[in-house]
């Protein structure tokens, strides 16, 4: 069976690019949910949303790097105060659409970053990660 | 995910698309572009992931950079020989007989259609 996660959250200020990743996630039907915001901002307003709500946090965050009021590295710095407060630990995945080792080497020193990959966000490079990420109890339960 | 493009330069006109065509159909998204050539290589990128094609497009054929004409040049070279049909509908202000004439030329062009848009004239291609 096709494993399956809840929710992939899609941080980019690019709505092109949110709407591309967003069609390439649907087309693999890996996720039941798929939400985009565009800034950092935004990301940490949808989760504090989440915890209020008592709903699950999504289970794989994309994260560009350069976006206006909060950029992905102000994201990470503002998602460390927050994080206890989530039912678990999404995956998060931070993309970058420039070759800048600089960067890598930045992520690759923060533990909340779990993978830095290169855009274009490809199939191949989604199902990679999915494969990588632990189905919790609940995805088990809709699928019996 | 259904959805349809839009490619549009004027933000009003954008919101009354959408508005409107929500209204006639509510499972269809959209996605806007504000000049031909932003909207030939998010259909070229969509040829690359072999994603889920567009139902329809909507056309201004004012606009910066790229034009409505330009488009459907570009449209019918480098996306439409790989993308099995996906219908391109004008909306223009334009009373120019000859406007029509060349929009309608090419085959992929399903309507040239007169704004302000309405209820009756989205009905054509929804």
């Amino acid at each position: 069976m096709q494993k399956k996660i809840d929710t992939v959250l899609l941080i980019d200020d690019d709505e092109i690019t949110n709407f591309l990743n967003h069609l390439t996630i649907d087309r693999l039907h890996i996720a039941k949910q798929i939400d985009a915001v565009r800034n950092g901002e935004q990301a940490i307003n949808y989760l504090k949303k989440r915890i209020q709500e008592r709903k699950a946090p999504p289970s794989l965050i994309f994260l560009d790097i350069n976006m206006p009021l909060m950029d992905g590295w102000q994201f990470i710095t503002a998602y460390k105060k927050l994080k206890q407060e989530l039912a678990y630990l999404p995956v998060i995945v931070m993309l970058s659409s420039t070759n800048n080792p600089d960067d890598h080497d930045r992520a690759e020193k923060i533990e909340e970053i779990a993978y830095f990959k290169q855009k274009p966000l490809t199939a191949e490079v989604i199902q990679e990660l999915i494969s990588l990420i632990p189905i919790r109890l609940n995805s088990l339960e809709d699928k019996v | 995910m259904k959805y349809y493009m839009v490619i549009e330069d004027d933000d009003i006109d954008i919101l009354i698309i959408e508005r409107m065509i929500k209204m006639v159909e509510t499972s269809i998204n959209s996605v806007t572009f504000k000049d031909g050539e932003a909207a030939i290589n998010f259909l070229q990128e969509i040829l690359n992931r072999q994603v889920i094609k567009p139902e329809f497009i909507l056309l201004d054929l004012m606009m910066p950079i790229v034009n409505g004409f330009e488009f459907l040049e570009m449209y019918e070279k480098l996306i439409y020989p790989f993308m099995s049909e996906v219908p391109v509908i004008i909306l223009t202000t334009s009373l120019h007989a000859d406007d029509k004439e060349i929009a309608m030329s090419y085959s992929f062009v399903k309507e040239f259609i007169l704004k302000p848009l309405d209820r009756n004239k989205i009905l054509e291609f929804v």
